[in-house]
């Protein structure tokens, strides 16, 4: 090595900028030799560039590509996703099968009131608290912890919804009023006999179908479709 | 170059770079198209071979493509571009090794291809260079294709490989009176 600072930086600066170079000597000769020695570098295969951009933008326009701080925050936003869901299905899952007297009975309420909101056609609101009505039926048959709160419940449902019906005219609402008094029947034949377990009886099982509206769902998404409204609702 | 002008060319480079970063597409075909041949030299200079410094120049800059997202504005984007470049000869290399392969030198040959009396001595001359470039060290062909080749400064050059612009001072000028020697201290 030749270890003369100076002769370093000169060859140094010769390499940066030759054409306006003002080396002498070794460095003229070393800065020369580079510049031979770039020239000696074969030019690129014809068309190699433009292969190679079209290749990297046709990368570029593929599905971003994600790196690890992308990763993160998808995976965060995936968790807050999955906690939120969990936070508003779960409780509402649990709603649609809650029953007066529970945590969740006001959250099931609510969630009816809402539905009810949506619903303007008076025979589909009464179809609506009668599914309720027909929900709360069968608990009160199925587990006598309720049954005094549930059956009061399902009174004030099947009275509300043949208030609802009142005089209207039309098959939907025959058939809605038929199913109320099926569900009274049923309802005062349960507080008559003491709620006794039992079989089938007015308002369970398929006459939960009405106008409109697909009873299954109705049943199984109660939390937010049956009607247990306050009072001066409709 | 004047030092504004480089600092300006400094700030238009930045620039591009965030552009680019935000997924502007025109901006990275600015930065392939400003790099592009530079960073092709510098594989050709130490791979000997134009189909392979090909590939290796397509890795860099698919390279940069996915990395784009973690570069830190600020730092120096050529001595970021030229160390992928480097990594990607390096595995090139090791590729090489694995399969056995015997070196060919496609610079040399092409240099050495028929023409005019004046073009057959020029190529005659390249010829030389390249082989005496093949000759020397690794590390000093390394040094020399980057700050040669690829056109870095000496600052760049010791951030790529690692070293203090000291050590690459004088590594260059070391490699470049090795590659003197090498041709028989011929040099016009």
């Amino acid at each position: 090595m030749t270890g003369d600072r100076d002769a370093l930086i000169e060859l140094d600066r010769a390499l940066d900028e030759p054409a306006a170079a003002r080396a002498a000597g070794e460095a003229a000769v070393l800065a020369a030799l580079a510049a031979e020695l770039r020239a000696a570098v074969p030019a690129p295969p014809p068309g190699a560039a433009a292969r190679g951009r079209a290749a990297l933008l046709a990368g570029a326009g593929a599905p971003p590509r994600t790196g690890a701080p992308r990763r993160r925050r998808l995976a965060r936003v995936r968790r807050l996703a999955a906690a939120l869901l969990l936070a508003v299905a779960v409780p509402a899952a649990l709603a649609g099968r809650a029953l007066p007297g529970t945590p969740l009975w006001p959250l099931r309420q609510a969630g009816q009131q809402v539905r009810l909101g949506l619903t303007a056609d008076p025979v589909q609101r009464a179809h609506l608290r009668l599914n309720t009505a027909a929900m709360l039926l069968d608990a009160a048959r199925d587990s006598g912890g309720y049954r005094r709160a549930g059956l009061a419940a399902c009174r004030e449902q099947i009275q509300a919804a043949m208030a609802q019906l009142g005089g209207r005219a039309g098959p939907g609402a025959a058939a809605e009023r038929a199913r109320a008094e099926d569900l009274l029947a049923g309802l005062d034949s349960l507080e008559r006999s003491g709620g006794e377990r039992g079989g089938p009886g007015p308002g369970r099982g398929d006459d939960r179908s009405g106008p409109g509206d697909g009873g299954a769902g109705d049943r199984g998404g109660g939390g937010g479709s049956g009607g247990s409204e306050g009072p001066g609702d409709g | 170059m004047t030092r504004e002008m480089a600092e300006l060319t400094e700030v238009d480079l930045e620039a591009l770079v965030r552009r680019a970063r935000a997924g502007d597409h025109g901006a990275l075909g600015e930065l392939y198209d400003r790099f592009r041949d530079r960073v092709a030299r510098f594989a050709t200079g130490r791979l000997g071979d134009a189909e392979r410094a090909e590939d290796v120049t397509s890795e860099t800059f698919e390279g940069v493509l996915r990395g784009l997202a973690a570069y830190r504005p600020g730092t120096d984007f050529e001595a970021w571009l030229f160390t992928i470049a480097h990594r990607r000869v390096a595995d090139h290399f090791r590729r090489r090794a694995r399969r056995r392969e015997v070196e060919l030198d496609q610079a040399r040959r092409a240099a050495t291809a028929g023409g005019p009396e004046d073009a057959v001595l020029a190529a005659e001359r390249r010829a030389e260079v390249a082989g005496a470039f093949r000759r020397l060290r690794p590390d000093q062909q390394e040094v020399l294709a980057l700050r040669v080749l690829g056109g870095l400064t000496a600052a760049q050059v010791a951030k790529v490989v690692g070293k203090s612009e000291g050590a690459v001072r004088v590594a260059q000028h070391r490699a470049l009176l090795d590659l003197r020697e090498q041709m028989g201290v011929t040099v016009r």
